[in-house]
């Protein structure tokens, strides 16, 4: 270890990556005036046991899953441990089940409106924390790094009890604040929208601190005087949230609907606690579809398949936001 | 109105609304620590009890007693603290390397640590049991941990690589101008700096660990293995599902992650979305 950094010229004479440059551009060629650009061994050698890592953990279960979703790969084949090839197969019983489509648009539907919801309240939870005490901004920052940090498991759990039919506090608080009978109401076992709507409800309960806090930090970042020189003019409150507000929080809005979009497109535990896509296949989205192929039916290759679409679909959706996140050209 | 009665009218709007906000977010985590601490009787009565009073510490006793408690407990715990110190050694030496180095690759690392980040775990879950079964892995825990990695690298190499770049070279470079060596500059100067950064990511990754459930769902087997996500889970989907002592349990098993996460919620809200505002 002592020795590893004896051969590297000394600090004076290295380009040292500067925190200008802190976008991952390549390599100025410009820049080689003189001896400094050696081999460089040091970089090589600090980054091959990630490189193994990655390779072993990651690249390989991701040939792999390619692979799988090639291949006819049952109980049968798992227990005699043979591989047999058959084409596209799997692509074509998944494109050509009706089930497919429903899980397709459920899925998007359901990450198009948590994404959507999340960034919204989380929006206006960090408008509203600008314009509270001090003392109010920490009791409401510390709510919500207690839904935030809640495991989602147990928030899953916690969730199930309060929504349940007979002895649920949700159920009590409906039919008492006289909004409706609900005193046999069951959220999860009748109506799959009803069951998507409470799991919605959770995942952004969970969602927005994140959001909300990181724009809170964003907005604290926007000079005054933008205000100050709005008001004087007589902008309405809109238009000032139009016009100064969103631009400068645009770069910071882009990231966190990229973030959101994966995050919540791979939701599987609160989905599988609350319903394990029930009732009748009803919040079963491609996700939870790939699993229960895999491990439920026990078609390997099937549940390869259907998650090598879903890999291939959240690409293109977060290409596309990466795309224009870079084309707006604030963001590094 | 005058513009000051209306400014005060605001205010209180605002107040209100966070309060009510803040009754909402913090509920469920209330009525899970409220439900743990009540008597049965109290906890199946159609009109509920808002106040856990009188309290019984009873449910969290009965968890604890409950058949492998422990050993899902330890199980958790192993898996979890071997994950970080493995990833954190690897991401570390990976991170120094990318944010202090141009080197031919480079840009090629990070874009592949950013696009497999996007990779959703229920899509590698499936190749990761067939390849575990492949080497006899499966139903063990060093094969567990070595998905967990996978689960946590990314992420461990990207903030480190932020928090790395946070502190100027220039002191390192300093000290080199003083007689140190790089190795010598390197863990008396950038160590003790980055300390805090490690800490944060360390105990980031912990969390992600400690909560996961699909990995253990499908790769542990055999029920002694399994981690304490799984076991809330199968005791949740038991009939006639015991409230109290699953409210207890779950209130056990978000206990640490609070406690750890209260240390490092700032840094980590600034980490993630480092420079992404322009003023």
């Amino acid at each position: 270890m002592a020795t590893a950094g004896t051969d590297v010229p000394r600090a004076p004479s290295r380009r040292w990556r500067s925190r200008a440059t802190a976008g991952g551009s390549p390599p100025a060629t410009g820049r080689r005036r003189g001896p400094r650009r050696r081999r460089q061994v040091l970089p090589y050698g600090l980054v091959l046991p990630a490189v193994v890592l990655f390779t072993g953990v990651l690249g390989y279960p991701l040939l792999k899953v390619v692979e799988l979703s090639f291949q006819q790969y049952g109980l049968r084949e798992f227990l005699t441990r043979s591989t047999d090839w058959i084409g596209i197969q799997n692509y074509r019983y998944i494109f050509g089940s009706d089930f497919f489509w429903t899980a397709l648009v459920r899925s998007l539907l359901f990450v198009v409106a948590n994404v959507g919801l999340t960034i919204v309240v989380g929006m206006l939870v960090a408008l509203l924390m600008r314009r509270i005490s001090p003392w109010l901004r920490t009791m409401v920052s510390v709510g919500m790094v207690m839904a935030w940090v809640m495991p989602s498991v147990t928030a899953a759990i916690v969730w199930k009890w309060m929504f349940e039919t007979q002895y649920g506090v949700i159920n009590w608080i409906l039919t008492h604040t006289g909004i409706g009978n609900f005193t046999t109401t069951d959220w999860f076992g009748k109506s799959p929208l009803l069951a998507f709507s409470i799991i919605t409800l959770m995942i952004v309960w969970q969602a927005v601190p994140f959001v909300a806090l990181s724009l809170y930090a964003g907005l604290t970042q926007i000079p005054l005087e933008y205000y100050e020189a709005a008001r004087v003019d007589g902008a309405s409150a809109w238009r000032t949230f139009r016009t100064i507000t969103l631009p400068m929080l645009k770069p910071i809005l882009l990231l966190l609907t990229i973030l959101s979009t994966i995050w919540d497109f791979s939701v599987f535990n609160q989905i599988w606690v609350m319903t394990e896509g029930g009732p009748n296949k009803g919040t079963v989205t491609l996700g939870i579809w790939s699993y229960v192929e895999a491990f439920g039916v026990g078609q390997f290759g099937r549940g390869a398949a259907i998650a090598v679409v879903s890999v291939l679909l959240l690409g293109a959706i977060t290409a596309y936001l990466i795309a224009r996140m870079l084309r707006s050209g604030d963001f590094r | 109105m005058t513009p000051r009665a209306r400014r005060k009218a605001g205010s209180i709007t605002a107040t209100v609304t966070a309060l009510v906000f803040f009754a909402l977010t913090a509920f469920p985590v209330y009525w899970m620590v409220a439900t743990s601490f009540k008597p049965d009787p109290d906890i199946l009565r159609i009109d509920p009890k808002f106040v856990p009073w009188p309290a019984t510490l009873a449910h969290f006793v009965d968890a604890i007693h409950k058949p492998y408690f422990w050993t899902y407990a330890r199980n958790s715990l192993v898996v979890s603290a071997a994950t970080v110190l493995l990833s954190l050694v690897v991401a570390f030496l990976a991170a120094s390397a990318v944010a202090r180095f141009r080197f031919r690759g480079r840009t090629l690392f990070l874009v592949s640590v950013i696009a497999v980040q996007m990779v959703p775990i229920t899509a590698l879950v499936i190749p990761m049991f067939i390849a575990l079964r492949q080497v006899n892995m499966l139903n063990r825990l060093p094969g567990l941990i070595a998905t967990y990695v996978a689960l946590v690298l990314p992420f461990t190499v990207w903030t480190l690589r932020g928090f790395i770049q946070g502190i100027p070279v220039e002191l390192e470079e300093a000290a080199m101008v003083d007689g140190y060596s790089r190795p010598q500059a390197f863990r008396r100067v950038l160590l003790p700096l980055i300390m805090p950064g490690l800490v944060a990511t360390a105990i980031f990754a912990f969390i992600e660990a400690w909560n996961e459930f699909l990995l253990p769902l499908v790769l542990m087997q055999d029920q002694t293995r399994y981690t304490l996500t799984v076991w809330l889970v199968s005791f949740s989907t038991n009939r006639g599902t015991d409230f109290g002592g699953l409210m207890a349990a779950s209130t056990l098993f978000t206990l640490p992650v609070v406690v750890f996460f209260l240390i490092v919620q700032r840094r980590v809200v600034s980490g993630l979305t480092a420079g992404a505002v322009k003023g």
